[in-house]
């Protein structure tokens, strides 16, 4: 006689997502329950006879559910040679499961009656703890026969339970079987991989490169460092010690002419402290910076406060007879008594 | 392949991996549940659809057109917010520049194509919903999200178009925003205006209505550029981010895309 496998007990774990997909395929036992975000089993389908005759359906849904949470029971029962043969492939195939870890596990008994089946203790775990969690009412009778090894089990929390025995078969089945030659298989994926992950990366390194060249600006927006500050004679007519402030309030960067006694030259407004803008004070003969006090005698020189170098010079020439004031060249005087630098023919025009 | 094996085992456990997908390689239930739950992406996604309902030729796939070119849009514009200022002085300026001196200034064409054809895929996506009435219950608070949407697509593109600053953006938004003077009760020349009154004191008038608001003015002038600026690039895109989601998500709630009639 053979025997094939039957469903005599279908329930639901908790998790249902009510995707319909289990109503669509199986009508007869399955119902959506939009209402309460849960699917139920009808209540005529928690009869294994109801369940019986359509177990490749019931099977088929289980299968279908996205989130397995479709869970049954079957028992295999002895039928006729030619039943056994009749049922739609799918029921026959899971007949056929379980023989095969049998036949592997017990090589010396290949012609032993199967048995009937017994379920997979990790899925049997699953289900107790199930339970115990507070899980479905429809096993809830389930536990009490069970082997105390899945009552052990059970206690566990369900981090702890083995991986689920249907995942740990598609891992069989994907390890390979021989380590060896590379098949047409490895080659063609890898070869895939390469390629795809290659569009990515090149893809994603182009864009960042791209997008580094789009932030580098091509056109810049400045002011001319030039500035031109009118006849010379305005300034030779001032008098020796006289500062000039009219253009102090140039952008970005303004600056003094004042008269020595011998030339002019154009001082930088900006504190060699920490750049603050010191102010021209006519009565005290000295310029004044508001932040920290520093101060500078009418030629720029630094004599009180914490400023650490004279005020910088800028490029001064005249062109024609208009003086003009550079502002992209510097003179540094390091200190108040290494001032070597204010002697270049372009830091002042002589008057 | 064991050398991407053994790459893809350094990078599931390192520390970053580990960061920013909290649960564990998903070998068991729980663990792939937690897969889908922990992703916020995923999550927005259908976990199941209807082999039928994401046929091409039912879909058209227009609404993930629309978000397609939303992504796009959002890219290429924030790209372009580092070179365009919106003030009136630099905004025609910078518009030039963009595509004169600026190397992949083409962002700003880009830009302007994306949107007119964000607006087609969006009322494309429209007739798309009323002709398979998918608009039809469960699916009727996810159409009024939509329309919702629509009308902020639109809005985006109007404020949009001021920002070039050139004669065509200052008389398109002009004659655009004149229509706002007939808002009932709300513009100065609408119906009902004239009976908010407080003794001979008009309250709606030219400089208090609806127009006066939506342009910082009476005239399209520096501030109708700034706020339409603002309008554009925080705003309005900002509420449609979080209406896309909500959009998503309810096409998941209420069961995945809808199936043909």
């Amino acid at each position: 006689m053979a025997t094939k496998e039957v469903v005599t007990k279908v329930w639901i774990d908790p998790g249902c997502i009510v995707c319909d997909a289990c109503e669509t395929t199986c009508p007869e036992v399955f119902e959506v329950q939009h209402d309460n975000e849960t699917c139920i089993i009808r209540p005529e389908a928690l009869q294994a006879e109801f369940t019986k005759p359509i177990t490749g359906t019931i099977i088929e849904a289980a299968e279908e559910c996205p989130v397995d949470v479709i869970k049954f029971e079957t028992v295999a029962v002895e039928v006729s040679e030619a039943e056994a043969a009749a049922p739609a492939p799918k029921a026959g195939a899971v007949a056929a499961a379980p023989a095969k870890p049998a036949a592997g596990a017990s090589p010396a008994k290949p012609t032993a009656p199967p048995k009937p089946k017994v379920l997979d203790p990790a899925i049997q775990a699953l289900l107790a703890a199930t339970t115990v969690r507070g899980g479905h009412v429809v096993i809830d009778e389930g536990l009490r026969d069970a082997p105390d090894s899945v009552k052990q089990l059970a206690k566990l929390s369900p981090d702890k339970l083995p991986p689920d025995a249907r995942h740990q078969r598609v891992l069989e089945k994907s390890k390979p079987e021989k380590s060896g030659e590379p098949t047409r298989r490895d080659v063609l994926t890898t070869g895939a991989m390469v390629v795809g992950w290659g569009s990515i990366l090149a893809g994603t390194g182009l864009s960042t490169l791209e997008f580094a060249r789009f932030m580098a600006p091509n056109v810049l927006e400045v002011s001319d460092p030039k500035v031109r500050c009118g006849a010379l004679s305005k300034f030779a007519a001032m008098a020796p010690g006289e500062v000039n402030i009219d253009y102090k309030p140039v952008k970005p960067s303004g600056f003094w002419i004042v008269r020595e006694e011998d030339r002019i030259a154009a001082l930088s407004i900006i504190c060699t402290h920490l750049g603050c803008i010191p102010s021209w004070l006519p009565n005290d003969r000295k310029f004044k910076c508001p932040c920290h006090g520093s101060g500078f005698t009418q030629n720029g020189t630094n004599f009180e406060g914490p400023a650490p170098r004279p005020l910088e010079r800028f490029r001064i020439y005249l062109d024609g007879n208009e003086v003009v004031v550079d502002r992209s060249r510097k003179f540094l005087a390091m200190g108040p008594n290494d001032t070597a630098a204010w002697n270049d023919p372009e830091a002042s025009i002589p008057v | 392949m064991s050398v991407f094996r053994s790459v893809e085992n350094y990078v599931r456990e390192s520390q970053i991996w580990g960061s920013i997908f909290r649960h564990g390689v998903p070998r068991d239930r729980r663990t792939r549940a937690m897969a889908i739950l922990s992703n916020v992406f995923l999550h927005l996604h259908p976990v199941a659809v209807r082999k039928s309902g994401i046929r091409l030729s039912f879909t058209w796939c227009m609404g993930g057109l629309t978000f397609f070119l939303f992504l796009a849009e959002t890219i290429t514009g924030v790209l372009l917010m580092f070179y365009y200022r919106p003030v009136v002085e630099y905004a025609y300026a910078d518009i030039i520049g963009l595509r004169a001196t600026v190397t992949l200034g083409l962002m700003r064409e880009i830009h302007r194509w994306g949107a007119h054809a964000m607006v087609i895929a969006i009322w494309l996506h429209m007739l798309r919903v009323f002709l398979t009435g998918s608009y039809k219950p469960p699916r009727e608070f996810n159409w009024g999200v939509g329309v919702i949407l629509l009308v902020l697509t639109l809005l985006l593109s109007f404020t949009g178009y001021l920002l070039p600053w050139d004669q065509l953006a200052i008389w398109a938004i002009t004659v655009g925003s004149n229509m706002a003077r007939a808002t009932p009760f709300l513009g100065h020349e609408g119906p009902g205006a004239a009976i908010l009154m407080v003794g001979d004191i008009p309250l709606i008038h030219a400089g208090s209505d609806a127009r006066f608001l939506l342009l910082g003015g009476t005239s399209v002038g520096p501030g109708a550029l700034l706020r339409f600026y603002v309008l554009h690039c925080i705003f309005l895109p900002l509420i449609a981010a979080v209406l896309i989601a909500v959009h998503f998500w309810r096409v998941r709630k209420d069961g995945a895309i809808s199936g043909p009639l």
